[in-house]
């Protein structure tokens, strides 16, 4: 892995812009990924509003340095303090439901967001915003902060999950009852797990709308986000370090090679998720693994 | 306020509606604890098959659920016996997210066949009206949808205590284990419950298509009404269905009535929210079913 | 259902897999991943995936981290030289490199609300091309030759991420020399921002000029079209000549699109100020489905003329409950929607006619192209000639975007960026839509008259120009027809 990071480091060097911009997208759509995996593979939180954070994210880095100045890499770490702090509010309510009411009720979270800033004028109601101090960004710089953001977002994975908060979320899945008597308090470990993912989101999402700067509420608010991350996880492989990895690495090659025909593109991934979940719920991480045995990060669930 | 009376005389037809596009969802999710996140689109497709019978052959939208529903019926049966009925011995998270894969393969399967361009089923039904008073006006498709939620929940009740298999169903629902020392093979009575509510989404869509515009990516935002109704009303309740679909199509009419244009589908959010919060199981539910 | 924790709160390995037949617990799975009990379905909960149990090491483990290294060299290295393999080695000889032709890239809306808009793309811009292509092409002087010019059109599905998307595919990866783009702020505000971020330049068009300036300053993007300050003159010169017939009670549907925001604010701005009263009920979203309220609030408050900027399926909505709910204004101005005879169609029965819109271009303009000479006329009795189809006001404007185009490449006699930039600045051509003159904001106006859609002798509906206010080389050809017809 270190390898790995060590050579993708000196890509934008020898390679040219586009594939910087690929590398990017795949940094940023792993790091996503992955706090969706600590939420959906590992805590039992199947969350279908992941966007909420994604698009608070990405406004807080708009509205903060056009309207404030702030330069732009300090906006990443606030937008992500921002989607933490709204996932806190949020957690109030949602954590009183479980399972698919909670998925549906996360949704209508990031809807209703999508609604509240349409109608705001400070945001530029529905026709966004343009966020015209990341014209200065160069791709490079993009793909540094991408390259850091991604590595950042596996090692606090990995970090969360290891610590004692991770293993009794992992015991909190297979029998809350037994992690309660065992002295796990599981809804401050879901909290935990569910604050990480919002923040981890907030800030990829922040670098995602300083490349693209362009932001408008229904796209930055929309289900669109959840779906790709939900497939990247679930063809890569749910409940597994590595399987984000090589969902986003899929993810970006199929988007690039259906570029000219988008919705055959996500057509094909819809298909390939729900033989996945079908055929191999584990994915392609948990193919490999059965297969060969190889496993990069030993750290899974089930 | 003659305004205001508009506003919730048109929320109640609108409810109507919503209860038909809500009582797919509401079986399934009652019968086999599945939010089938699919169901909007669904109805979408069945807007679509409307929109091609139409232009194809010319036949009007209402004669073609003739063929629509059977057809609805087939593929929910099918979905539900090949794909989910295997999905839902692995848990409750993975039929949600198969469901998910499948709403996206059904909506690109129409943005690739169809364009993203918006359609409609015009009728002559589209633009005529029925009038109440001198400031109540009532258009027709409205009227169209109530009558046809109202006489889906009338339909499928009857079914549900009057014949074997709604008894069937009925029991699987219930008691899963139950049922089987029984004799009666529940998942192919899922995979029944999964066509009817296929079929009631074909009627809906129908409709749908009648009253409002719609394009491919259309199906989200009806499920998330359809799911709205559920909750409001509590799952596997008929009359909780119709009486959710009312609530929230008043809360939408009547809060954008009052709040603004851009806050209509908030209102019906926020009204969903705090039930969700409040009572979970809906005002009429906890009960399985009627 | 599992083994117990002794109240343990670190886990060590309980169980590897397989599992055996004989000591199979309810909800094991077997190999496969069939399971061995056909499990309740509802009441169970034995976490997010299935039932295996899990198999986490602890840190305490030493040897993990040494095997995890091993693993981690060998696997990845095998993996990132595979991987490195395969990257193309790019980067510095770009500008030198052996090229044939020029390549425009031309976003634009094929498909999805905005596709009336783009519906004369491939054939406006082909047929400009085609005319300098049959003259030799561009002489660019660091080939010291001519070198023909291609167009690759892109379908943005009037979405403006997957504008902003395809923008930057065809900047990074096409390398695309110039940028053409219209149609709406949706379309040409994304893709001008992506022009400015990469250093493209970029011509626009067909967007109000004040929705686009709001993504500027630009220094590589350049825009042609009329502000929305002389679009409400427009208007206004329109309700003007039959204002002792309403009693100047106006009322808006604004979406909350950067067009509904500004033409909201200016309409208000300068109708008060002339004495009409505005009705706003505040912005709302694409795809409503229920105008009431709004058309319960313009009747309370006596609305006569109805004005806006809708898109086009949002207003066939709208018109068909108007007349569903007995609402007959006198005076109908839709700005966006009913710009289309498909638009109007849609319509149904007799609900376009004396509709009134805004006319940036017709055939009756009398403007000629720059590179064959001939009229606006002649260019639409071609579009019907091979189309079949009634002209739209678009195809003079995307003519006219590669008009700008060729005429740019042709003194710029290069294809380095800065050079085709300092040209497109110097731009002050006569085209098809009339004079393109960029002043120092980057953006040139242009004509703007008033139309109205009565029905039609040759197609079902057609759009006569009723008011030429200010611009009286455009001849008017009918007289307006007030009030509305029922």
């Amino acid at each position: 892995m270190i390898l790995c990071v060590a050579v993708s480091a000196t890509l934008p060097f020898w390679a040219s812009r586009y594939w910087s911009l690929l590398f990017l997208m795949f940094f940023l759509y792993l790091a996503l990924a992955q706090a969706w995996n600590l939420l959906g593979g590992y805590s039992g939180l199947v969350s279908l509003g992941q966007q909420s954070f994604i698009g608070l994210g990405g406004y807080t880095v708009a509205v903060l340095s056009v309207y404030y100045g702030v330069p732009i890499w300090f906006c990443l770490p606030i937008a992500g303090v921002v989607a933490g702090m709204f996932g806190l509010v949020i957690s109030g309510p949602l954590f009183r439901m479980r399972g698919e009411y909670f998925a549906v009720a996360s949704w209508i979270v990031s809807e209703s967001l999508s609604i509240l800033f349409s109608n705001w004028a400070y945001v530029g109601y529905g026709s966004g915003m343009f966020i015209k101090p990341a014209y200065s960004l160069s791709l490079t710089q993009m793909y540094y902060a991408g390259l850091c953001v991604a590595v950042a977002a596996v090692i606090t994975v990995c970090g969360v999950l290891t610590s004692k908060t991770g293993l009794g979320l992992m015991a909190a899945c297979d029998n809350e009852t037994a992690a309660g008597i065992a002295g796990v308090d599981v809804t401050r470990c879901r909290l935990y797990s569910f604050l990480v993912s919002a923040l981890l989101t907030g800030v990829a999402a922040g670098l995602l709308y300083s490349y693209q700067v362009f932001i408008q509420p229904y796209k930055a608010f929309g289900i669109e986000w959840t779906v790709r991350i939900v497939f990247i996880v679930v063809i890569g492989g749910i409940g597994s370090i590595e399987g984000p990895i090589i969902g986003a690495a899929i993810l970006v090659c199929l988007q690039q090679y259906f570029s000219d025909y988008p919705s055959a593109g996500l057509l094909l991934m819809g298909l390939t998720a729900m033989l996945c979940m079908l055929l191999a719920p584990r994915g392609i991480a948990g193919l490999i693994r059965e297969k060969t045995g190889l496993e990069l990060f030993p750290i899974r669930y089930g | 306020m003659p305004e205001l009376f508009q506003s919730v005389v048109n929320g109640v037809l609108l409810g109507g509606l919503y209860a038909s596009i809500a009582i797919g969802l509401s079986i399934v999710f009652g019968v086999m604890r599945l939010v089938n996140l699919a169901h909007g689109d669904l109805l979408i497709l069945a807007g679509y098959a409307g929109l091609l019978l139409a232009t194809c052959f010319g036949i009007s939208p209402l004669a073609g659920l003739v063929v629509i529903v059977p057809l609805l019926f087939i593929a929910g049966f099918g979905l539900q016996k090949h794909l989910f009925n295997r999905t839902m011995r692995q848990g409750p998270e993975p039929p949600l997210l198969t469901a998910l894969g499948l709403s996206i393969v059904i909506q690109n399967t129409l943005l690739v066949l169809f364009t993203p361009d918006a359609r409609f089923l015009s009728t002559d039904l589209s633009v005529q009206t029925v009038r109440i008073t001198d400031s109540v006006v009532v258009s027709a498709v409205y009227l169209l949808g109530f009558l046809s939620g109202l006489g889906i929940i009338i339909l499928l009740h009857a079914f549900l205590r009057g014949t074997a298999l709604g008894i069937a169903i009925r029991a699987s629902s219930d008691d899963e284990q139950t049922a089987r020392l029984m004799g009666i093979d529940t998942y192919e009575t899922y995979a029944y419950a999964a066509g009817i509510a296929a079929a009631t989404a074909g009627v809906a869509g129908i409709v749908m298509g009648m009253t409002f515009t719609f394009y491919p990516s259309s199906g989200p935002q009806y499920l998330i009404i359809a799911f709205g109704v559920v909750v409001i009303g509590g799952m596997g309740s008929m009359l909780g269905t119709l009486t959710g679909g009312i609530l929230l199509g008043l809360a939408q009419l009547v809060g954008g009535n009052l709040l603004g244009p851009g806050y209509q589908l908030l209102c019906g959010y926020a009204v969903l929210f705090a039930v969700l919060i409040m009572r979970p199981q809906g005002i009429f539910g906890g009960k399985v079913h009627d | 259902m599992h083994q117990p924790d002794n109240g343990m709160l670190m886990r060590t390995v309980t169980r590897t897999r397989p599992v055996s037949p004989n000591s199979a617990q309810p909800f094991d799975l077997d190999n496969a991943g069939n399971p061995l009990h056909p499990p309740i379905t509802r009441h169970h909960k034995p976490g997010p995936w299935g039932h295996d149990m899990p198999q986490k090491r602890t840190s305490a483990d030493k040897s993990w981290y040494t095997r995890r290294e091993f693993l981690k060299h060998s696997g990845a290295a095998a993996l990132t030289a595979g991987v490195g393999s395969m990257l193309p080695v790019e980067g510095f000889a770009r500008a030198t490199k052996k090229r044939d032709h020029i390549l425009i890239g031309h976003p634009n809306p094929s498909t999805g609300p905005l596709a009336d808009f783009g519906e004369a793309t491939p054939w406006a811009g082909q047929r400009a091309v085609a005319a300098i292509n049959a003259q030799g092409g561009i002489y660019v002087k660091e080939l010291a030759a001519n070198i023909p010019v291609k167009v690759k059109v892109v379908d943005t599905e009037s979405d403006p991420t997957r504008a902003a998307e395809v923008a930057s595919k065809l900047i990074l990866n096409d390398e695309v020399d110039l940028m053409v783009v219209l149609h709406t702020p949706d379309t040409v505000n994304p893709v001008s921002a992506m022009c400015e971020r990469f250093q493209t330049p970029c011509i626009s068009l067909d967007a109000p000029v004040e929705a686009w300036l709001t993504g500027g300053p630009y220094e590589w993007c350049y825009h042609a079209f009329w502000t929305v300050d002389s679009l409400t003159d427009v208007y206004m010169g329109m309700w003007d000549s039959c204002a002792d017939g309403t009693n100047k009670t106006v009322g808006g549907f604004w979406p909350n699109d950067a067009d509904g925001k500004e033409w909201s604010e200016v309409l208000t701005r300068k109708l008060s100020a002339r004495g009409y009263k505005v009705v706003d009920p505040g912005r709302f979203p694409y795809f409503t489905k229920d105008y009431g309220a709004f058309i319960d609030l313009f009747k309370r408050e006596g609305v006569e003329i109805v004005t806006g900027v809708m898109i086009p399926p949002d207003w066939a909505v709208a018109w068909r409950q108007c007349r569903r709910q007995d609402f007959a204004p006198k005076m109908v101005t839709m700005g966006k929607a009913i710009l289309f005879p498909q638009a109007i169609a849609s319509l149904g029965g007799n609900l376009p006619s004396g509709l009134t819109c805004e006319v940036w271009w017709s055939p009756y303009h009398p403007y000629t192209s720059s590179l064959t000479g001939e009229t606006a006329l002649d260019l639409c009795n071609a579009w019907t000639r091979e189309t079949g189809k009634q002209w739209t006001q678009p195809i003079g404007f995307k003519y006219a975007g590669f008009e700008i185009a060729v005429d740019v490449l042709r003194r710029a006699q290069s294809v380095d960026r800065r050079a085709i930039l300092t040209a497109l600045g110097q731009t002050d051509l006569d085209t098809i839509v009339g004079r393109i003159s960029y002043n120092n904001r980057h953006y040139a106006e242009t004509v703007l008259v008033g139309g109205q859609w009565a029905k039609g002798k040759t197609w079902p509906w057609e759009l006569n120009i009723i008011s030429n206010a200010g611009q009286r080389k455009i001849p008017v050809t009918s007289g307006l027809v007030f009030p509305l017809p029922r």
